[in-house]
């Protein structure tokens, strides 16, 4: 609606957008048990220029089905009478409906990764290297395709910066509601939009990691994928509350928040949820069983769907440590101190205290998990590395964890086997990244004049520019960067920063294989410089620039060419100048070299994605 | 002097493998009671992409007739895969001659059997849907095509020549067949007439269907049967004309489009009008493992010594797996009726015909996936033979999982270094360098095994 012109009493505009949709996905619709709670409305902030499809600020919905050889009409939510009722009722039937519901899901995704990181998406150019081609630009909205394709699949294709979604018919055997032979939607399923969206943000902030450079990177997708998916449960109040009064505020027992994708899951003849983070049925006796933690979890798992799900139940354990304590007080209340719950159902003003305080933990630790990304390394990420990177990114934001949720993630990681090999304690202190102090006065010098280059970048987050103003900023800070690092080299003023960084940067590089410029120097990339500007609960203030920088070495491998990669994120200050992390992965390390051949050579997925297209399509290939 | 004859002393059997390439190719000898040859023919066959397999197939049939003497008494077709069957058309000149006395297939080729016809069926439905979708992708110009062209050479050629079902008729419909075709029993187990000194025990195909459909073993997960012939069948019907397979009514469908940016120019590269062709790989890879485990899979035992040579043709997981369902009740040498479990028989295994050319899902071999695979077999004079030809599978891109690296190194261990390639490049092992081996282990490697160029030779 172009309601540009401001007239003096016109309205203002709406602040959200209201639609209706499943809280998880069209299969509990159909079960008494579960109907009410499955159809609730999604609010979404109000896009002034929502255009059919839905096409929006962030994405556009395309409703091609080339199987079928046709396309289905766009839905036009501006239309007054879907503006009056929440836009269109859920409906199977009605591919309006779906294009309405992927727009919702995926906009609530995107939404909770803004509120964490403090700052807005803005989609990764499609050619992450230097060279510059028609591809190589903002791409303002990331596609969506609800039905793409007939198969048990969805995926996120970073080649056409898009989400397919695909669609099939049930299998005939039904186990649970599921219609047998009845067509199966994956883009009516919250869990799988949610899951396909993270995949899309986690790419946009870390675009290495689509390269399966050991066994915890591709996991480390799915993960993450799985977390967002399973903690946007605990933003539906409704379900929430109806979840917490069936479980009498148990959260770890068998709960439809703790699975994911049930539709999907029974429909491929899965029983139960496709994934379940908390626990699963046992296959022999049906009854439902707990994942208990073990220490053997995460080396006992190479597969990254089941590595994976070993960081999920992980976050998980946390949430649920957190919770109980946020809930003991309650309890006692509720119980004269005794803290047993009598029998029957609880007191609906106790739900709605666990429900509150549910939703706030599920908020924060969902916080905590997406606010670590900027401090995790930008290639060849482990879960131990992720887990320091959630400690470091919480003490500079929250300097005093009087309520423990870092004993309590430290303590859930280490019980599944997650923790950093390299380090022998495991405090809070000692998980922290290490700070740039070891850098000699040269070093310190070349890092202050960067830094000083690099203030101006946060003012992209003061006011608010147009996402393409946001994306040519740190574009043109890109090239900056670059120029200022290759300036300096010519200037051999950058003292041991190469050693600090582990970047090979200067000519005098020994390293084997190094892919060169037109210099003769390594070349690297600048492939992200990402304000960090955020206010802990207790005023304190991060006014922080994460640059990512990496480089390649190039190997021939029984007739394959595959690239062995290094880098750094280097963090910033800019209120002291001065280099307040450097987490690397040092390209000349002889020890990383060896995990990376060993992984190669080892594993039939990553082998058979090397080098492949639409490597995630085919990693699902394997679920 | 036909290439096979290597000795003239003949143990209790000799097992001939042939080196012609990306195949499957054995001939057993055992001894009858009167001292004379019992021969059994265990599939025949060439990947369809080998140069000139014509001819490269007779010169295998012509050694077969040398050895045989135009007469073999039992012929197994393990499965519907080219790579072991091929050769029975190729070389038709020469076979033609022989005297098959019997021809055993397994239930999945037998004519009344319900079940094996609607899988049948529903198998020719789903390849006759990836041969359009491949040339398709090709047409467009994906590179998966090829990896879906790869995958469906194993089912033969899609244009011209006989197809598998084909050649298993021709066998069935022979002349010089002297019996009518034996579909062997899944669980069965007899001695042979002739050798009565050597039991047979049939260990797949898999009755379940739903094991044939099991692909890919999860640790700690249990097995996922993933009924992908019903999830595929949307795909498979996009390639019918009619209502069937439509996800919305009639009305819904549109030609034109309304979705502006969709058509935008310079933006074609985030198209998705082909992206949809794409599913052919998984249903391709599918339908590879299902054929792979409808393998008639054989475990041939010396009654007296109880040692055991195991041929499981091309058996993946799923067929391993349900294995562990089966139990024979058996007298052994002591006339003593016993329960026997394929763990029996894999402990006592003394020869190993590499399932599936040593793919990563073809022998169960990480601790923990599995209660029957590699691991359970741990007789000290275990010997393994696998058929692979590696410069096939990097002109065909299957090098990065067949033969699988991994696999191999443990082969290499579990058999002390006994592991014989016929790869032609790959010379066997030479017994004074296998370091982990008792000398005396050493003088009955260097007498078990022999290989020319054309053929591996072992005797028990």
């Amino acid at each position: 609606m172009p309601a540009k012109k401001k007239k003096l009493l016109a309205l203002p505009l709406p602040q959200w957008r209201r639609l209706r949709g499943y809280a998880f996905d069209p299969g509990l619709s159909q079960q008494f048990a579960t109907a009410e709670i499955n159809e609730i409305v999604f609010r979404l902030p109000w896009d002034p220029d929502l255009r059919p499809g839905p096409v929006g600020e962030y994405i556009e919905v395309i409703d091609h089905d080339p199987a079928s050889g046709c396309f289905y009409d766009p839905v036009d939510l501006n239309d007054p009478s879907l503006i009056a009722s929440d836009g269109l009722l859920p409906d199977e039937g009605n591919p309006k409906f779906h294009q309405q519901f992927v727009y919702a899901v995926a906009m609530t995704t995107i939404g909770n990764f803004e509120r964490a990181l403090g700052r807005r998406v803005i989609w990764s150019r499609y050619n992450e290297k230097e060279a510059t081609n028609e591809r190589d630009e903002f791409i303002h909205r990331l596609r969506i395709y609800p039905h793409a394709f007939r198969g048990a699949n969805a995926y996120y294709s970073p080649e056409k910066r898009a989400l397919l979604f695909g669609y099939f018919p049930a299998v005939a055997v039904a186990k649970g509601a599921q219609l047998p032979g009845g067509i199966v939607f994956t883009c009516l399923s919250h869990d799988i939009i949610a899951h396909e969206t993270t995949h899309a943000l986690l790419d946009t902030i870390l675009p290495k990691y689509l390269q399966a450079t050991n066994p915890d990177v591709l996991a480390f997708h799915e993960a993450l994928a799985d977390i967002v998916a399973l903690f946007q449960h605990f933003t539906f109040p409704a379900v929430l509350r109806h979840q917490i009064s069936k479980t009498r505020g148990d959260l770890a027992s068998q709960s439809l928040l703790g699975e994911l994708a049930q539709q999907f899951g029974q429909a491929t003849g899965l029983y139960g949820g496709l994934r379940d983070a908390i626990g699963k049925l046992d296959d022999a006796t049906g009854a439902w069983k707990p994942r208990v933690p073990d220490p053997s979890d995460y080396e006992s798992s190479p597969e990254p769907h089941a590595r994976g799900a070993v960081l999920v139940a992980a976050v998980f354990d946390a949430f649920l440590a957190i919770y109980r304590s946020r809930i003991a007080d309650l309890i006692r209340i509720a119980t004269g101190g005794s803290g047993v719950l009598p029998a029957g159902a609880l007191p609906p003003d106790l739900v709605n205290r666990l429900t509150q305080e549910a939703s706030k933990t599920a908020e924060h630790i969902l916080g905590m998990c997406i606010r670590a990304l900027d401090y995790c390394p930008p290639v060849d990420l482990t879960f131990g590395d992720y887990l320091r990177a959630i400690i470091t990114a919480d003490m500079d934001l929250v300097p005093e964890d009087t309520r423990h949720y870092r004993v309590a993630v430290i303590e859930a990681f280490r019980k599944r086997g997650i923790y950093p090999r390299q380090l022998r304690t495991f405090s809070e202190n000692s998980l922290r990244w290490a700070t740039g102090s070891e850098l000699d006065l040269s070093a310190v010098e070349a890092i202050q004049y960067l830094t000083e280059q690099l203030r101006p970048v946060l003012k992209s987050t003061e006011f608010r520019p147009t996402r393409f103003e946001t994306f040519q900023t740190w574009r043109t800070f890109q090239i900056k960067v670059h120029g200022i690092l290759s300036g300096k080299i010519d200037g051999q003023r950058l003292g041991n920063l190469e050693k600090i960084t582990g970047l090979a940067l200067s000519s005098a590089s020994k390293i084997s294989n190094l892919r060169k410029g037109s210099n003769g120097r390594p070349s690297f990339q600048v492939h992200a410089v990402r304000p960090v500007r955020r206010r802990g609960p207790d005023g304190g203030e991060v006014n922080q620039v994460v640059l990512a920088i990496t480089q390649r070495r190039i190997l021939k491998i029984g007739g394959h060419e595959l690239s062995f990669t290094g880098g750094a994120s280097l963090i910033l200050d800019l209120d002291t100048l001065e280099l307040r992390y450097a987490i690397i992965k040092p390209i000349g390390s002889a020890e990383r070299f060896k995990v990376f051949m060993d992984w190669i050579t080892g594993n039939p997925t990553v082998i058979a994605l090397a080098g492949s297209e639409e490597a995630i399509a085919r990693l699902h290939l394997h679920t | 002097m036909p290439t096979p004859h290597f000795r003239s002393k003949a143990g209790r059997v000799r097992i001939l493998t042939s080196r012609h390439g990306l195949g499957d190719c054995h001939l057993l000898r055992f001894k009858k009671p009167d001292g004379s040859a019992y021969h059994i023919l265990i599939d025949c066959g060439v990947v369809d992409v080998t140069p000139d397999p014509k001819g490269l197939m007779t010169r295998v049939a012509e050694d077969i007739v040398a050895e045989t003497g135009g007469v073999i008494d039992v012929v197994v077709a393990t499965h519907q895969h080219t790579d072991h069957l091929s050769g029975f058309n190729q070389a038709s000149a020469v076979f033609d001659k022989v005297t098959f006395q019997e021809l055993w297939l397994s239930w999945m080729d037998e004519p009344n059997n319900k079940l094996a016809q609607k899988l049948q069926k529903e198998l020719v439905k789903n390849l006759g849907a990836v041969r359009l979708a491949a040339a398709r992708m090709h047409g467009v110009g994906m590179s998966a095509a090829v990896h879906v062209k790869g995958i469906l050479d194993f089912f033969g050629p899609s244009v011209a020549g006989e197809k598998t079902q084909d050649i298993i008729e021709a066998l069935r419909g022979r002349k010089l067949l002297k019996k009518p075709p034996i579909y062997q029993k899944t669980g069965n187990c007899f001695t042979l007439k002739e050798v009565p000194d050597v039991r047979v025990y049939v260990l797949g195909p898999p009755e379940d269907p739903k094991d044939l459909k099991v692909m890919n073993p999860r640790k700690g997960e249990g097995y996922e049967a993933l009924q992908l012939s019903a999830h595929t069948n949307g795909f498979v019907l996009a390639f019918a004309k009619g209502e069937e397979g439509h996800p919305f009514d009639r009305c819904h469908r549109k030609r034109t489009c309304k979705f502006p940016s969709y058509s935008e120019k310079d933006l074609d590269w985030r198209k998705i009008d082909d992206a949809w062709l794409q599913e052919a790989e998984r249903l391709a890879l599918y339908l590879d493992d299902f054929t792979n485990n409808t393998s008639l899979a054989l475990a041939f035992e010396f009654i007296d010594t109880g040692e055991v040579l195991l041929f499981p043709g091309d058996a993946q997981i799923g067929s391993w797996i349900s294995w562990e369902k089966l139990t024979w009740r058996v007298p052994g040498a002591d006339g003593e009726i016993r329960n026997v479990r394929i763990k029996d028989l894999l402990e006592r295994t003394v020869f190993y015909k590499g399932s599936h050319h040593a793919s990563h899902n073809g022998t169960p071999h990480e601790a923990g996936t599995t209660q029957v695979g590699l691991e359970q077999m741990t007789h000290s004079d275990l010997v393994c033979v696998v058929p692979v030809d590696i410069n096939m599978s990097i002109k065909k891109r299957w090098d990065r999982t067949l033969p699988w690296p991994p696999l191999l190194n443990r082969l290499r261990e579990i058999t002390r270094g006994r592991l014989i390639l016929t790869d032609v490049a790959q010379p066997a092992p030479s017994p004074a360098k296998l370091k982990d081996l008792t000398p005396a282990e050493r003088k009955r490697f260097k007498n078990q095994v022999t290989t020319n160029k054309h053929w591996v030779e072992f005797l028990l």
